[in-house]
């Protein structure tokens, strides 16, 4: 089994979601769940911080998929940032860069949600 | 058992009818003085006696019909002897003829079966005394025999007349030291009584008056029981007055002791229940391997043990607490508490974790003074060591209905039935993984059936595919489909998630790509449909990542568009090149988006030209250090290559993977398909 953490920090308006390890076909229902909770609670302004992110398999890719419009619905938005080179390649390749704005630091996503 | 019986009577009829013609002299045995016969009919009786005792008797009969039937001898003895008052009667008086007859009946008959009743009491006697035996208590039965022994020897002895004199009014006429000692072991042997624990409070009750009854009766006549075989022999005359003493000294102390324990026959009562449910309990958890009749048994079972109005259990589920089974008592009028109390309770539970008791509703549960809630409530935590599965409540509408000691057997009952759950919780769950293991290996042959089973031929081109299948259906594919009319399509895809969903989607989108391609020529319209297919028909979190390439082989031609897969790789002389237009993955846009964003590629392919395509599964395979093949990897890897065949291709890269891989299980399928264009020379040939 490969290690996989959540976290999820942030403040009152927008949250950080602190993804670390491995993001597969096993640990993308943490993942879910962990979103699933912010959406139940109504906070839809969410950054996904990649820092820690070693790996992402399409069901991970599944979980941003999944969510967004539901969260777009809302009047939110899912952020991505500090993404690794790698992850950023499966990002890229699949055409996320369209999809989802990605930021080089979790602080300019956070502040983008503050002015948008 | 039958035989043991016969042998037993045989030899007491054998023995006493001996006895008989010796003592009348109905047969004469001039040698053989009085004393001897006298001498050798106690030996008799004492073997007799100890080889009956040694045995064990009524193994299969349970306790009260063993009461009922020394009961039912004691009053046989009583009403025999009632029936007989005077032994005067018994004595030849008439002829010689007459005599012999009224002695062999009523001085042997009679006798006999004294005597006989006497030894059965004897024996059921010793069964109830090794009620639960110990060491002891079988010490203590001997040393009674040995005190009955040691009378009939003194008797012996000191003859007749010093024959126990039976305390008809509680008083000894003229006691001496064995009659004593019999009458203090017989004491001491009273004491063995613990079958009264065993009884019920019914049972109790009318043992101990028709006991009583019987006893009182017994006390009356059995001091002229020994008389029966006064004629016979002293020594079976002690024998006798001996077990009549020992079996009213029992019988009297047990009566005392099921008094004293009739007040608390029904705790008694309650304590069997308690026991018995646990029993039940472990019977069902090793019958039943289903949740939901083992969840509806717990408070069935807990209700009776704690002898609650109600009792009900509720698990655990998402963080919420949900009422799953519940029993109320026959004739108790109460419901399960409304959802604020139970709440209130919970915590407390929650809280403490372990067992609550709390004696008065009203006052403890503060701040609902609106649901004036009275009775008492015992709450206990069902846990295993992965934490709380739920909680087991009972109730009593009375406050303080529960005892204290409650609580320690009511956390046990709690715990088993934890045990109970938490196994009927992993058996499911084997059930769940061999289910799931047969579910992949169904999607296993399925994906391996959906794979093309055979290359087509192209003229003038060499094409080859692998799937190397991982240990979960990765849902990776691959199709060469020749379309006829000079066009050969090439597709390579790759499903987001695993397992059977995955290969169901892979057979799903096979089917729409064979109906697509005869009604579009160009790969951007095939993949804009196939993602349009998507937003319509598939989750929202599922996605597609697909090349797709139309090739004409005569004009050597070909174009492709990449929807989000991993580039192409075209080996061209000892170069390699990625090809990666632009394009998203299928599903994840609209399609305007969709198609504003993808690019199609052309391309010219010359002589030995090779196109490479692939899954992420190949530059994500893992070593055992965690380190990804790569695309770097990958690229020295195709630039070298320099490959005679597409199969040496595809065969040269998997076995490079799987050598650096070594034997980390695959965690995603590796598919590949390679086209080679023949060499010119070869065209003209083929």
């Amino acid at each position: 089994m490969e290690r996989f953490e959540i976290e999820t920090g942030g403040t009152h308006a927008v949250s950080v979601v602190y993804l670390k390890g491995y993001l597969d076909a096993h640990t993308a229902q943490e993942f879910e769940r962990a979103l699933q909770d912010l959406v139940g609670k109504e906070k839809v302004h969410i950054v996904v911080n990649c820092a820690g992110l070693n790996y992402i398999s399409s069901a991970g890719l599944g979980v941003f998929m999944g969510f967004i419009e539901d969260v777009r619905s809302r009047g939110g938005d899912i952020k991505l940032a500090e993404l690794t080179d790698k992850v950023f390649r499966v990002f890229d390749l699949l055409g996320f860069p369209v999809l989802f704005e990605i930021f080089q630091r979790e602080a300019d996503a956070v502040a983008k949600f503050k002015k948008p | 058992m039958l035989k043991k019986w016969i042998w037993v009577i045989l030899s007491i009829v054998a023995v006493l009818f001996a006895y008989a013609f010796l003592k009348y002299r109905l047969i004469d045995i001039p040698f053989l003085a009085d004393q001897v016969k006298e001498w050798l009919i106690a030996a008799g009786l004492v073997l007799l006696i100890v080889r009956l005792t040694r045995r064990a008797w009524f193994v299969r009969t349970n306790l009260v019909r063993k009461l009922h039937g020394f009961g039912l001898w004691m009053l046989a003895l009583s009403t025999t002897a009632a029936m007989f008052p005077l032994s005067e009667n018994l004595r030849p008086e008439s002829s010689k003829a007459v005599q012999v007859l009224s002695v062999t009946f009523f001085h042997t008959v009679l006798g006999l079966g004294v005597l006989i009743a006497s030894l059965l009491l004897l024996l059921l006697l010793k069964e109830l005394v090794f009620v639960q035996r110990t060491r002891r208590t079988e010490l203590q039965f001997r040393i009674l025999l040995a005190a009955l022994f040691l009378n009939i020897l003194f008797v012996m002895i000191a003859g007749p007349e010093e024959k126990i004199h039976m305390p008809a009014s509680f008083t000894f006429d003229s006691p001496n030291l064995f009659h004593v000692l019999l009458v203090l072991v017989s004491v001491l042997v009273g004491f063995r009584n613990k079958w009264i624990h065993y009884l019920n409070k019914k049972s109790k009750l009318s043992i101990f008056f028709a006991g009583n009854a019987v006893f009182i009766f017994f006390l009356t006549q059995y001091a002229s029981l020994p008389r029966f075989l006064g004629p016979i022999g002293t020594s079976a005359e002690t024998a006798v007055s001996g077990i009549a003493i020992v079996t009213a000294v029992y019988s009297g102390m047990a009566l005392a002791a099921i008094l004293i324990h009739l007040p608390s026959a029904g705790l008694m009562d309650r304590k069997m229940r308690e026991v018995k449910s646990f029993q039940e309990l472990s019977a069902v958890l090793g019958s039943d391997l289903k949740k939901e009749t083992l969840v509806a048994k717990i408070p069935v079972l807990a209700n009776p043990m704690v002898d609650a109005d109600i009792a009900w259990l509720e698990l655990e589920e998402d963080g919420e607490f949900h009422v799953v089974a519940s029993y109320r008592r026959g004739n108790a009028s109460m419901d399960i508490p409304p959802e604020a109390m139970r709440r209130r309770c919970r915590e407390e539970v929650l809280d403490q974790r372990k067992t609550v008791l709390m004696n008065d509703l009203s006052k403890c549960v503060k701040g609902h003074s609106d649901v004036p809630f009275p009775g008492s409530l015992l709450a206990a935590p069902v846990a295993s060591q992965t934490g709380i599965l739920g909680i087991l409540f009972a109730m009593k509408s009375v406050p303080f209905g529960f005892v204290e000691e409650s609580q320690g057997l009511f956390q046990a009952f709690a715990n088993q039935a934890a045990i109970s759950l938490e196994n009927v919780h992993l058996v499911e769950q084997s059930i769940k993984q061999q289910m799931a293991e047969e579910e992949l290996r169904v999607a296993h042959d399925a994906q391996m059936r959906l794979l093309p089973q055979r290359m087509p031929s192209v003229r003038g081109f060499d094409i080859d595919g692998l799937c190397v299948t991982a240990n979960e259906i990765g849902g990776d594919f691959y199709d060469v489909i020749p379309v006829g009319s000079g066009r050969v399509d090439l597709v390579i895809g790759d499903v987001s998630g695993k397992g059977a969903a995955a290969a169901f989607y892979m057979a799903e989108f096979k089917g729409v790509i064979q109906t697509l391609v005869s009604h579009f020529d160009s790969p951007k319209d095939i993949l804009t449909e196939m993602n349009s297919f998507l937003r319509k028909q598939c989750d929202q979190d599922m996605f597609l990542t697909m090349v797709y390439a139309i090739l004409h082989p005569s004009r050597r031609t070909l174009r492709f568009a990449r929807a989000g897969h991993c580039p192409v790789g075209l080996i061209r002389g000892r170069k390699l090149s990625w090809l990666e237009p632009k394009g998203l993955g299928l599903g994840l846009v609209p399609d305007r988006l969709f198609r504003s964003r993808l690019v199609e590629t052309r391309l010219t392919l010359k002589p030995e030209d090779v196109l490479f395509f692939y899954t992420d599964g190949l530059t994500e395979a893992r070593n055992p250090v965690r380190e990804e093949f790569g695309e770097e990897r990958l690229a020295r890897l195709l630039a070298e290559a320099q490959p005679s065949t597409a199969q040496s291709l595809v065969r040269t890269v998997a076995d490079r993977v799987d050598a650096f891989t070594e034997n980390e299980p695959r965690h995603d399928d590796i598919t590949m398909l390679a086209l080679r264009t023949l060499p010119a020379k070869k065209t003209k040939t083929g």
